[in-house]
């Protein structure tokens, strides 16, 4: 065996030795770490037994806003979730729609549903990866752990403790940020800028789909509750006198009149107390908003 | 490491291609199947008859017979839609898939078909055929094999498999893994917001549709190169090379040097097998023209039924005559860094017809491209002029405000940087030219940076295949850019 062939068999040997062994540490790592977050694990069933089997008479549809900002009750399934889009959010309207028994829908009328990555972000996939019941028997290959898997493997990495501590997430402190903070003050401004609706929202092609989507559900006879959702003072200072959010404002104005829905805006109807970041609400603020979403949307008056 | 008895290795690698097309899409594994099975009927046919004045019609008859194939499968949809605009009578198409490969498997089998009627080689045995064909780090997006340079390479008397095939093959395949889900990663979400942004009625601004159009621009030059490593690495992995199709056509110093360095294969194959049937530079300078109109135009079909492609050819057409034309007549000649940011100009603009969802996004985006839907500069840039500036720039209809898709700092280091790699560093066939990864078919120039297998090389290979494969069961795959032709 001569000394090139020996370094070719070395080096090929060497690279299936650390990429096989290497592997099998963060694969393993990530996967017991998220066997131990039982609460998340939790979460993610509850909201999809709620989409697929739910029958609370209202539900609410949209992103962050939606999911942090209401509690599932029995008058109300929330079915707000993180990134939601347009396009997402009639999917599962059409999901919902399917089942009998639905008098109300609360759908987001937020600046952000114009926003340029929303309007762009390809949420095909989604909804299907939600309905897919056949998910892997490994935590780590289930579509909702698995788009971030390289973050929780550099996080494993980086802080290895976080190996043999449980359910870290899907636990709602109390002990909220200042928003009278600088900090506070620079991510409502980030948020902002993130949210800005593109100009001329009119032509866009969702701007179209909304409204047909508020037309669509009104001839199923179901009640229509569009809701902007609140905002602490320090993103709404943020926003400022900027044109394109006060278009979509108008956009959703005047859906609201013509198609004689009811419209809530709720942006300065919570107090900065009862957030938890700039432009979402804390546990408390959630208790808030749905309670009075119940007076507000006339809940009451769809029969229950 | 030597395979067993002879002809075995063949077999495995005939079953191994065949799982591989199945494994993409089943549906249409007998398409490729009856597509083998009858040309090499015919190309036996072709070899018993040779000579003879039958032999060209059969010769022409199984080209016809292929390309109504791909007529048939890839380019009805287009011909009854443009039937329809033109004379409003419609012919109902069914929708199908386009079926994996079709344009490679179908041309690589022409041309073969073409050789064997013109050399005097005899027909190879099937099974060597069918891997020439099917050979699965080729089969589905190229690069475009001569039959000569692969069957050869099936002899099994020189055939194994060896440590420094596979050393070299690995290596290769995880560079180009690495330009997959690393390089083109970020530029396609970049690329993606714009273009479908376009398509949803979302009007980008000046500054927006450049950095969406360089974001494609760069998403298809590392997938492209990407596919290119990872076919070749493979190939070698089994101690078989194929041909180059790709060596750096960013550094083209102009559009003739930009198709032979760009799919270099397929130049190959409209060269040889289009251009100089149609009598290439022989008549004339206004008939070369024609010819090479031609060709692009056809090029870019091939690409895909859409006009959008043709468009795209049309585009690259008229930038070889201007090129041909300069060449010939012009008085100076353009510096050597200046040609290549032209050639990479004209390159990047005529992506907008080949990545755009629809004629009305291509025209929407050159307007924004120059300017004619006006200049938005970041809403922050307005302190950093005067006044007097600010106003005079609100003149010439430049205005500040929120932009949807200028990303600031970031997006403009990782563009550079992603320049940076394409303009200076060496490619792959470089980096490795010590073990001839490939068949060369350009010049390519050596480089002081060269690959050894050492142990801190290995390590980190293995360490980046590692990340890899997170990145690949994170799901950031997508398909290859190449893949729908």
């Amino acid at each position: 065996m001569n000394s090139s062939i020996f370094n070719f068999k070395r080096y090929f040997v060497t690279i299936l030795i650390i990429t096989l062994s290497l592997l099998s540490v963060c694969l393993g790592s990530a996967e017991i770490y998220l066997r131990s977050q039982s609460k998340k694990i939790q979460n993610k069933n509850d909201y999809r037994q709620r989409l697929i089997n739910g029958h609370a008479p209202w539900v609410a549809v949209g992103d962050s806003h939606v999911a942090n900002g209401l509690l599932s009750t029995d008058w109300l399934d929330n079915l707000g979730q993180p990134s939601d889009n347009l396009e997402s959010i009639i999917s599962k309207l059409e999901i919902r729609m399917e089942r009998p028994g639905l008098k109300g829908i609360i759908l987001p009328a937020d600046a952000q549903i114009f926003a340029f990555y929303r309007l762009t972000a390809d949420q095909r996939t989604r909804i299907q990866e939600l309905l897919d019941d056949s998910s892997s028997p490994l935590l780590i290959l289930q579509t909702a752990n698995k788009q971030y898997l390289t973050s929780l493997v550099w996080s494993l990495v980086t802080n290895p403790a976080s190996l043999w501590l449980t359910d870290q997430e899907g636990e709602r402190t109390d002990v909220l940020p200042d928003p009278k903070s600088e900090k506070w003050r620079k991510d409502a401004q980030l948020r902002v800028q993130l949210h800005t609706p593109v100009r001329e929202i009119k032509t866009t092609l969702a701007a179209e789909r909304y409204w047909r989507m508020v037309r669509e559900i009104k001839m199923k006879g179901i009640k229509v509750c569009m809701v902007a959702y609140p905002l602490s003072s320090a993103y709404r200072q943020a926003i400022g006198i900027n044109h394109n959010f006060a278009v979509v404002k108008d956009f959703y104005a005047e859906i609201a009149a013509i198609e004689k829905v009811r419209y809530v805006d709720a942006s300065a109807l919570i107090p900065d107390a009862l957030f938890g970041d700039p432009d979402h609400l804390s546990d408390r603020g959630a208790i808030e908003l749905t309670s009075r979403l119940f007076l507000e949307c006339d809940v009451a008056d769809t029969k229950l | 490491m030597k395979w067993g008895r002879p002809n075995y290795h063949i077999y495995f690698l005939c079953l191994a291609s065949i799982i591989f097309y199945g494994w993409w899409n089943v549906s249409y594994l007998w398409l490729l199947l009856t597509s083998i099975g009858l040309n090499y009927v015919i190309g036996v046919y072709i070899v018993k008859e040779r000579g003879s004045h039958k032999s060209k019609k059969i010769v022409a008859f199984a080209i016809g017979a292929n390309l109504l194939l791909l007529v048939g499968f890839k380019y009805a949809g287009m011909l009854s839609e443009t039937l329809t605009w033109l004379t409003t009578i419609k012919i109902e198409v069914p929708v199908t898939e386009l079926p994996l490969g079709i344009s490679f498997f179908t041309f690589l089998q022409i041309a073969y078909l073409i050789d064997l009627s013109k050399d005097d080689s005899s027909a190879p045995s099937f099974s060597k055929y069918f891997l020439f064909v099917t050979f699965f780090p080729h089969l589905i997006a190229g690069p475009l094999v001569h039959h000569k340079e692969l069957i050869p390479q099936f002899d099994s008397e020189k055939k194994s498999v060896s440590w420094e095939g596979l050393s070299v093959g690995l290596t290769i395949f995880i560079i180009g893994l690495f330009k997959k889900l690393v390089l083109s990663q970020q530029v396609s979400v970049w690329s993606d917001a714009m273009f479908n942004g376009v398509a949803a009625g979302v009007t980008p601004s000046f500054i927006d549709s450049w950095v969406g159009v360089l974001s494609f621009t760069l998403q298809i030059y590392f997938d492209f190169s990407a596919y290119s490593d990872m076919a070749l690495g493979l190939a070698k992995m089994f101690d078989i090379r194929l041909p180059e199709n790709f060596n750096s056509p960013y550094k083209s110093t102009s559009i003739i040097d930009f198709w032979r360095r760009w799919h270099i294969t397929l130049s190959r194959f409209l060269r040889d097998y289009l251009y100089v049937p149609l009598g290439g530079n022989q008549n004339g300078q206004a008939q070369q023209y024609v010819n090479l109109m031609v060709v692009m135009l056809l090029a870019g079909l091939w690409h895909g039924a859409s006009w959008q492609f043709v468009v795209w050819g049309g585009i690259h057409g008229i930038y070889l005559l201007v090129n041909h034309f300069w060449r010939k007549h012009s008085p100076w000649e353009i510096p050597y860094i200046l040609s290549i940011i032209l050639t990479f100009t004209a390159v990047l603009i005529a992506w907008v017809p080949f990545r755009a969802v629809d004629m009305n996004s291509v025209m929407t985006i050159y307007n924004s491209m120059f300017g004619f839907n006006g200049v938005i500069l970041p809403e922050h840039y307005q302190s950093l002029f005067s006044n007097e500036l600010n106003s005079k720039f609100q003149k010439i209809g430049i205005t500040f405000g929120s932009l949807s898709l200028y990303g600031g700092g970031f997006q403009i280091l990782h563009l550079f940087a992603l320049l940076c790699i394409v303009w200076f560093m060496p490619n792959t066939q470089q980096y490795m030219c010590n073990y001839q990864p490939c068949i060369v078919l350009t010049e390519i120039e050596p480089s002081r940076w060269k690959w050894n297998s050492g142990m801190v090389s290995s390590m980190i290979f293995g360490i980046t295949a590692v990340y890899l494969i997170l990145l690949a069961v994170q799901g950031k795959t997508g398909e290859f850019i190449y893949f729908q032709f």
